[in-house]
């Protein structure tokens, strides 16, 4: 089982009782599945003046939270406290979690999101907003896009708000290293001034699950398969905080591709993980009783790919990824019946972008 | 010292703004900040060890530029670097070094100083370009510092109103490559030989323009010169969703893309290359230079420079991407 300490506190998901915050869409809360699984009897009563949301060590209210997200949500940064803050709770939250997330359906899957923050809007806009809607992110929320922080830290603090609604897993740019390359890190230099949201932040994704299950039967990784993880519990006793390694199972998870030709196993052209092909998917799912392995991690031009006789699906949620592909994105729903319904979607016009300070832009070569 | 040579920040400024003044397209500005965007490129890919350019440093100033690219880029540079070089390297020794070798719109490439630091032997290197790039190449090249610009010259550099600069083996001259009869001028002035051989490189430079003004410019150099060879680098597909999002982003930089049209197949710049005078045409995209031209051992080596997490992102901008080889001889 998990080798790192686990903190004795239970979250509450109390937002029934709560009104709507002002940015939410006007519809009613949904009875998701999620609520019965409550743990009200651990934890203690919210203070009425402050709303709390769980009760660990760190405190945050609702109000505060909501107050987070409502200024995220209009790509505005909170401030370098709050995100300390922020972070502190959503680990909290995060230990608790499994490596393999168990999910209920409906749930709605979105692959890789890159800080491209109007485009979130507008998977937002189509999707439903939270908690209407229950999320599973497949990871690389941050890198290459404008607005990772702020893309990262909505989507934190909607986990925060709603823990059973809002699932988060890794991607192999959760990562310190990556995130050093590919924009994050000086991104919040940038923004912060110093490396400290930065450092916040990359706590909190040695914290994030590496896969999940919904209803038993769809297995969503960020990545993809490893030649060294045969059975779902073997993904349970791996001791997931720490930074991603460079081999090893955890790796694969998070940097392995599907590879059309092949049927076992091949070395990944990205210097990382594997290639699986269609015979190490079929056995994955036989092992394992999974009908489906959904994971993005790869551009698809089309939103969503099929492979393996419809054992593996790509989902990716960045349009125009980078600014330049001219993708178009695609999200997942699966209702109660694991019945699927792809949603496609442009990235966010020009016009519902705002105007950067400073105006960041795509490269090519000049 | 050349008073030329230290002329202040100030004068240097005015003789932009009268060059903007005068030039009729006004997006020519925008097109000549184009080379900033590639040196800061290509000195980052420098830094991160994807190939050596010890002149490079030489031309970076922008202190608030951002200067960190993504691997793709810096690949896609490495790439571009290195089969410019391929071919000027063998065209000079396919004639035992009595060759001239010309740069249109050079921007600040360091070629010529590569080359001759390899000690590799050539008759004339001319580099054209805009003049609001050249006297600021200018003031870089007589800067003092290490490596020592001007000791690669074989005569002691004499410039002329800021934009021109002659040095024996050596011409830096400031043009619109529009005006035919100002750089046939020009040329006439850096003393080149038109029977002997001789290439031209253009990288990407032929696609700002209107595919009527490169195409005249291509004619022009074909008959000038006798034995010519011209090195194109610039866009290709050019009629893709890609392409589209390009010229989107591009235009909102003020970067026009006039000569898109002649990107957007193999067959149309032969066809363009062969209106021009040149018998034989070869084009290969990027990817093809990147797996089959390129040297695979430094290929396989500048790929694990930095871990490429998308390398689809890296086919997609080499294929939009081509080199076109023509002779006219």
């Amino acid at each position: 089982m998990l080798s790192y300490d686990t903190p004795n506190f239970r979250h509450d998901d109390g937002q029934k009782k709560e009104v709507p915050p002002p940015w939410r869409m006007a519809l009613t809360v949904s009875e998701g599945p999620k609520d019965v699984k409550m743990e009200i009897a651990t934890s203690p009563a919210p203070r009425p003046d402050s709303p709390t949301i769980g009760a660990g060590t760190v405190e945050i209210s609702t109000q505060d939270l909501d107050r987070h997200i409502e200024k995220l949500m209009r790509c505005e940064l909170i401030s370098e406290q709050e995100v300390k803050t922020l972070c502190a709770k959503a680990r909290e939250i995060l230990v608790e979690e499994g490596n393999v997330q168990v999910i209920d359906s409906p749930v709605t899957i979105c692959g890789d999101i890159h800080g491209q923050f109007y485009d979130l809007m507008e998977l937002f806009k189509v999707g439903g907003a939270v908690p209407n809607t229950n999320y599973l992110f497949l990871g690389d929320f941050v890198d290459r896009g404008f607005y990772s922080v702020e893309t990262f830290l909505l989507l934190l603090a909607l986990k925060a708000r709603y823990p059973d609604r809002m699932m988060l897993i890794r991607g192999n740019h959760e990562s310190r290293q990556i995130t050093q390359v590919y924009g994050f890190y000086d991104e919040c230099l940038r923004k912060y001034g110093s490396a400290s949201v930065w450092r916040n932040c990359t706590e909190v994704f040695d914290y994030l699950a590496l896969a999940a299950v919904i209803d038993g039967k769809v297995f969503c990784v960020h990545g993809g398969l490893s030649p060294s993880i045969t059975t779902l519990d073997q993904i349970r006793v791996i001791d997931r905080k720490q930074e991603v390694p460079h081999d090893g199972p955890m790796c694969d998870l998070l940097w392995s591709d599907p590879e059309e030709n092949s049927s076992g196993w091949g070395l990944s052209p990205r210097g990382a993980g594997y290639l699986f092909g269609a015979e190490a998917a079929k056995s994955f799912c036989e092992t394992n009783g999974v009908d489906l392995i959904c994971r993005a991690h790869q551009l698809v031009m089309e939103g969503y790919k099929w492979h393996f006789n419809e054992t593996v699906l790509t989902v990716w949620s960045a349009p125009n990824y980078c600014y330049r592909c001219g993708n178009v994105a695609a999200i997942l729903e699966l209702d109660e019946q694991l019945n699927k319904e792809f949603t496609i979607f442009e990235a966010a016009p020009q016009e519902n972008r705002g105007a950067p300070a400073k105006k960041p832009h795509a490269d090519y070569f000049l | 010292m050349d008073v030329e040579a230290v002329s202040s920040d100030k004068l240097v400024a005015e003789a932009f703004s009268s060059r903007r003044r005068s030039n009729s397209v006004s997006d020519d500005y925008s097109t000549q900040r184009t080379n900033d965007d590639a040196t800061q490129c290509k000195y980052f890919a420098v830094q991160k060890g994807y190939w050596k350019d010890e002149f490079i440093g030489r031309f970076v100033s922008g202190a608030n530029e951002e200067t960190s690219r993504f691997p793709e880029i810096s690949l896609g540079y490495w790439c571009r670097t290195k089969i410019v070089e391929q071919h000027v390297k063998q065209f000079i020794n396919k004639f035992s070094g009595k060759v001239q070798i010309i740069s249109l719109g050079s921007g600040f490439d360091t070629l010529f100083w590569r080359l001759s630091a390899e000690n590799l032997k050539f008759l004339k290197f001319v580099e054209v370009d805009f003049a609001s790039v050249t006297s600021r190449k200018i003031r870089n090249i007589m800067k003092p510092g290490t490596p020592e610009m001007t000791s690669f010259f074989s005569e002691k550099p004499s410039i002329i109103h800021h934009t021109d600069l002659h040095s024996g083996n050596y011409h830096l001259i400031g043009a619109d490559l529009r005006q035919l009869g100002e750089l046939n001028t020009k040329l006439d002035a850096a003393d080149l030989d038109n029977s002997i051989p001789t290439i031209c490189i253009a990288e990407c430079v032929l696609v700002y323009m209107s595919g009527s003004h490169s195409s005249a410019l291509l004619e022009a150099l074909c008959s000038r010169f006798k034995k010519l060879s011209f090195l194109n680098y610039e866009q290709f597909r050019s009629s893709d969703e890609f392409t589209k999002v390009m010229e989107a982003n591009l235009g909102n930089r003020g970067i026009q893309l006039h000569g898109l049209s002649m990107c957007e197949s193999a067959d149309k710049q032969k066809e363009r290359f062969n209106m021009a005078g040149f018998s034989s045409v070869e084009v290969h995209d990027m990817n093809e230079v990147f797996n089959r031209i390129l040297d695979p051992a430094d290929a396989t080596r500048v790929k694990k420079i930095e871990m490429l997490d998308e390398l689809e992102l890296l086919w997609q901008l080499l294929a939009h991407y081509c080199v076109v080889y023509a002779e006219n001889h």
